[in-house]
């Protein structure tokens, strides 16, 4: 066979186990969600709100690149009972839609967003010209925090930046980025993906909200644009032979 | 039928007789498997009988009987009939409970008596039992040991547990996800992954991070240029022949604006 047909068999098998394995993220990360139970200040339904599948299929509907999950989350209401609807988790496997920041990056990522009530998660499958962010629209925090400053859902939301600035995380519009393939097992994915959002909910400032996360990507502004800073060098691409 | 558990057909069924129909959907089909791929299911799942390491590589799958005939009163889930690499007759007896079913008294040991020891006089054998709570079955067994002493069988304790391997359905999943890649055929490969969609619709199929993924290349992929980043903003910069703008704007706000003012 010759290499280049050797290539396409091995992007397959890659793809299913790659697809075997975000389908056990997924389900392991919303075992961990759920299982906060009622109890805890924030707490997570089961996945809803699934996504628009032709948004992450190629145009010939041979490739997902990627996959949504969203997870509604109530708030509990101290000394009054009941439980209110706060917003949602969404977590974006991004295997490099065009204009994503996979595609800048050059390796997967999630994207790790929480939405308050009224979100715009629905809107992530729609990015096709997401990133590089821009430091018009968003503060960066600790490096890695994308802290919305604009509104997200469409101006219906008349705040302006400083007093979006000052509001807690909860009540906030927010993101970050994870190297898929750091999150290793079961451990990193509490450490990476779900801890640092419990934190940032309880009102945890970003620097802390991020300590025992190191993998999580740190960037800085350049000229305006988001540009990776130092500190995360994925393993480089495994390039053919000359 | 896995397809329809996996894709959720079927879930009156499922939430009425979980253990029959996963113990079908794991050992059920090592029936209609080649003898050589049967074998090596059986590999994954069981690397390490007590009596001898290994003792499943190379192995062939003769047989492969759910809920075969009673003898002493008790019915394993499965009879598999296997021959050593070394031509030895190897019978695995498997005893499912799913969720908060356990053991009851003196089932393994009855098992133990009339199917397993037996097979132990012309062969080998395999006392498998899978489990959800480990520490539950542990405990029957534990007493049903006693049971043994207390007659002087001292040395069946030893035998038996030799025999015997206590595993949970999470470890089925993880041995059967962690299977090596390109051993078998494709159908073989198809099939268990058809058999992991049944734990995944189940709640079932663990995590360990993306070690297949990274180690199923090579792929030999193209290198993409960092342009999006490291662009003067404003200007526009073209990649595989597509014109790109940087992103001032969250898109979906401005997909929105451009939805609404058109």
């Amino acid at each position: 066979m010759t290499d280049r047909g050797e290539n396409l068999l091995n992007a397959a098998r890659v793809m299913e186990a790659f697809g075997s394995e975000i389908e056990a993220f997924k389900d392991e990360l919303q075992k961990t969600l759920l299982g906060l139970g009622d109890d805890a200040s924030v707490s997570f339904g089961e996945e809803d709100n699934a996504p628009d599948d032709d948004a992450y299929y190629d145009a010939n509907v041979w490739v997902l690149r990627g996959w949504r999950w969203t997870f509604p989350a109530k708030e509990r209401r101290h000394g009054r009972g009941g439980r209110r609807n706060l917003g949602a988790l969404s977590v974006v496997a991004d295997l490099g839609r065009l204009g994503s920041p996979t595609a800048a990056l050059g390796f997967p990522c999630l994207i790790v967003a929480w939405s308050k009530l009224g979100g715009w998660e629905e809107d992530l499958d729609e990015i096709t010209r997401f990133w590089p962010r821009s430091d018009q629209q968003e503060e960066l925090r600790a490096e890695r925090l994308f802290w919305w400053l604009k509104d997200p859902s469409n101006g219906e939301d008349e705040a302006d930046a400083e007093e979006r600035r000052a509001r807690p995380a909860r009540d906030a519009s927010w993101f970050y980025l994870v190297p898929i393939i750091e999150v290793s097992g079961p451990a990193k994915l509490k450490s990476l993906v779900v801890d640092p959002v419990l934190k940032l909910l309880g009102g945890s400032r970003a620097e802390e909200a991020f300590s025992g996360a190191d993998e999580v990507l740190r960037f800085r502004w350049e000229g305006g644009v988001s540009v990776p800073s130092d500190g995360y060098v994925p393993s480089p691409p495994s390039l053919p032979p000359a | 039928m896995l397809q329809a558990i996996a894709k959720k057909k079927i879930n009156r069924f499922l939430e009425r007789l979980p253990e029959d129909i996963v113990t079908d959907a794991v050992f059920g089909g090592l029936r209609y498997l080649v003898p050589r791929e049967a074998g090596l299911v059986l590999e994954w799942l069981f690397p390490a009988p007590g009596f001898e390491q290994d003792a499943l590589h190379g192995a062939e799958v003769l047989d492969a009987e759910l809920w075969p005939p009673k003898r002493g009163g008790r019915e394993p889930d499965a009879l598999i009939r296997c021959r050593t690499a070394n031509g030895v007759p190897l019978v695995i007896v498997v005893e499912a409970k799913w969720g908060g079913y356990t053991l009851d008294e003196r089932q393994a040991l009855d098992q133990w008596e009339h199917f397993v020891r037996p097979a132990t006089e012309i062969g080998e054998a395999l006392h498998a039992i899978v489990v959800d709570r480990r520490e539950v079955a542990e405990a029957r067994l534990a007493g049903d040991e006693d049971e043994l002493r207390h007659t002087g069988r001292e040395a069946e304790v030893r035998s038996w547990r030799e025999r015997r391997d206590v595993i949970l359905w999470h470890d089925v999943a993880r041995r059967l996800q962690r299977r090596p890649l390109g051993v078998g055929s494709e159908q073989l490969q198809r099939w268990v992954e058809d058999v992991l969609s049944v734990f995944r619709a189940l709640g079932r199929h663990p995590f360990e991070g993306f070690h297949r993924t990274a180690s199923a290349g090579p792929v030999r992929t193209p290198v993409i240029p960092q342009v999006f980043y490291r662009r003067a903003p404003g200007r526009r910069s073209d990649w595989l022949g597509v014109r790109v703008e940087p992103a001032w704007e969250p898109v979906f706000w401005m997909a929105r604006s451009e939805e609404a003012s058109g």
